[in-house]
């Protein structure tokens, strides 16, 4: 009788392994598998817009990702700044313009901030890089005011001190 | 191994590996659903931004540039999934986009837009029909901080 039970046992806990360990091999593989074949993002477009769009909108999610996490510290800004740059190398030429807006705000928030912790030189060099692109993307006005209310704006509404 | 326990074995294993493979496929489909959702939401508020950013402190040119990337990226959008909310923010865009060639004096191309801001409009709204003014009144309205704006009548 007990050696009936422990056979039954037995073969219960192995078949429980198996499908255990055959279950997760397969969710694994196969999870895999659907990713890399699962052609890309917005299809319906057909394959070469909707690629395009695929990476037009990768670029803009890291965009927004950064804008949404980078806190106003200046190494949360310098870190977003180095995303920032890693995002635009890579991105379609459409969204460049936009991504630079944001490095110039990030500039400029660090700008502001240096000015603050007594550091005009290095102030005054964030600023000139934030000035510069806001001028490569047609902005009238990159004087220190408005540069100082770019950061301001931006490190009131969206970076959390 | 006894009989028994390997057709235990080789059936709970062939199982396990037919259910993990349908719910493996069905969870990453789920997630590329999620994370393309995730890039639609922020990309539509992305290029809202810029286009509002750029419409405000650019020259006409590039400010254009902007507004036309936002229409471009809404109108691909409403072609793979029509939603209200982008059909609202086009009616904005457009309307920026009037604003912006009417300032440069393109009055002709002015005009296309802001029938084209009415056309979205209309989609969201088709009950009633705005006139340029009150187009042209909710984008001077949304430019303002909130705590400068009147309320709209």
């Amino acid at each position: 009788m007990t050696s009936v039970r422990s056979s039954l046992l037995s073969t219960v806990l192995a078949g429980v392994l198996a499908f255990v360990l055959g279950g997760s091999l397969s969710y694994y593989v196969a999870a895999r598998l659907t990713v890399l074949y699962a052609g890309p993002s917005f299809s319906e477009l057909g394959h070469a817009e909707g690629h395009k769009l695929s990476r037009i909108t990768q670029s803009l999610y890291g965009l927004e990702l950064s804008r949404l996490l980078t806190q106003s510290t200046p190494v949360s800004l310098q870190r977003s700044v180095g995303c920032l740059r890693h995002i635009r190398a890579g991105a379609p030429p459409e969204v460049a313009h936009a991504i630079d807006l944001q490095l110039a705000t990030d500039y400029s928030a660090l700008a502001l901030l240096e000015q603050q912790n007594n550091d005009p030189t290095a102030a005054v060099s964030h600023r000139q890089i934030a000035a510069s692109l806001l001028q490569s993307i047609g902005w009238k006005d990159t004087s220190e005011r408005a540069l100082d209310n770019l950061a301001g704006q931006y490190m009131h509404k969206g970076v959390k001190p | 191994m006894n009989p028994q326990l390997r057709i235990t074995v080789v059936v709970a294993a062939l199982a396990g590996i037919l259910s993990g493979g349908i719910l493996g496929a069905y969870m990453a489909r789920k997630n590329n659903g999620i994370v393309e959702s995730a890039r639609v939401i922020a990309a539509s508020s992305a290029t809202a931004a810029f286009a509002a950013e750029q419409f405000r402190h650019a020259d006409p040119q590039h400010a254009r540039e902007a507004v036309m990337l936002q229409i471009d990226i809404l109108q691909q959008f409403e072609r793979i999934a029509p939603s209200s909310v982008h059909e609202r923010n086009l009616g904005f865009a457009y309307t920026r986009l009037a604003m912006i060639d009417e300032a440069a004096g393109q009055k002709a191309d002015s005009e296309v837009a802001f029938e084209h801001a009415k056309d979205w409009f209309q989609k969201v709204h088709p009950e009633g029909g705005l006139t340029d003014v009150q187009m042209e009144s909710f984008v001077r309205h949304l430019e303002k901080p909130p705590s400068d704006r009147p309320p709209l009548p």
